[in-house]
């Protein structure tokens, strides 16, 4: 049985394990220090954690553009509404036109026809 | 809390100063391999692990926010989510856990040289689970805080004090030979 104070006095005094000889050089190496690293915002301190994973991605393509029909539906749509309820009422003002003017062309060559029938 | 000491090394580094990298480096490299050895349980995959650490310390400097945490605490976080993920990949704590476990047991724990006993310890943390053996180092072998460990879990610190308790138990009974 080892004494629970005698462990943890052997693990607090237990010293480091040193790694082999080259191991800061090659950290360098492979790290590539020397360059400036690129700023970013300091967010927490896990460089693996989801928010920092999530940051700077882009939206999907698919994503983007069902976004923008969408938004293009939601402004547009009401104008596209009244622009084609323009063009109706616009076509039924010249059909309106047009029946006026074949009715009162057709009343006027009956008119003229009984003129013609009374006069005869 | 301004570290300005912290901030300042860290901003050297983001600037390419390669002498305070390898000051960080030459700083650290000590604990924190000895933590991935501990952690991983293989001398090779340790240093692996530890360079891996260093080249992520250098490559996210300018994520560190020295009002948050003091560097040395970052360092560790990155060590420990490291060592979790190589763990995880590898899919086993430290090898032929289960026998050395056994030996410990079946051991007479009368007679305990000083040198055997670093050993017995070691062969103790590779028994515990790879969360209780964390928390051990870092808390008995790092020398770090409870506040500390507390930031790099992202746990309160209560919690922490529990699950320490909790782990050094475990260890304590481990080494006094009793089955858990």
């Amino acid at each position: 049985m080892i004494p629970r104070i005698v462990w943890k006095e052997a693990l607090n005094q237990m010293p480091y394990e040193k790694p082999g000889n080259d191991f800061t050089t090659r950290v360098i190496r492979i790290s590539g220090a020397g360059q400036p690293v690129n700023a970013g915002s300091p967010v927490g301190a896990d460089p693996n954690s989801v928010q920092k994973r999530l940051q700077g991605r882009m939206i999907p393509a698919w994503a983007g553009g069902l976004i923008l029909a969408l938004a293009a539906l939601l402004v547009f749509g009401p104008v596209s509404h009244d622009a084609e309820m323009r063009l109706i009422n616009q076509r039924v003002g010249e059909n309106s036109q047009f029946l006026t003017r074949q009715i009162s062309a057709n009343l006027l060559s009956v008119i003229t026809h009984n003129e013609r029938s009374v006069n005869q | 809390m301004v570290r300005w000491k912290d901030r300042n090394t860290a901003r050297k580094i983001q600037d390419g100063d390669v002498a305070a990298f390898e000051q960080l480096v030459e700083l650290f490299k000590g604990r924190v391999y000895s933590y991935c050895l501990r952690m991983i349980g293989d001398p090779r995959d340790g240093e692996e692990a530890a360079q891996d650490v260093f080249v992520s310390v250098y490559r996210h400097i300018a994520q560190y926010n020295a009002d948050k945490a003091a560097l040395s605490t970052w360092i560790f976080h990155i060590a420990h989510n490291h060592c979790a993920n190589v763990l995880r990949h590898q899919q086993r704590r430290v090898p032929d856990a289960t026998a050395v476990c056994e030996q410990i047991l079946a051991a007479p724990a009368n007679v305990i040289e000083a040198w055997e006993l670093r050993q017995i310890l070691i062969d103790g943390l590779n028994c515990l689970s790879d969360e209780e053996r964390s928390l051990i180092l870092m808390k008995d072998y790092i020398d770090l805080k409870y506040r500390e460990i507390a930031e790099i879990l992202q746990v309160p610190a209560g919690t922490v004090k529990t699950r320490v308790h909790v782990a050094r138990r475990r260890l304590q009974n481990i080494l006094r030979g009793e089955k858990q």
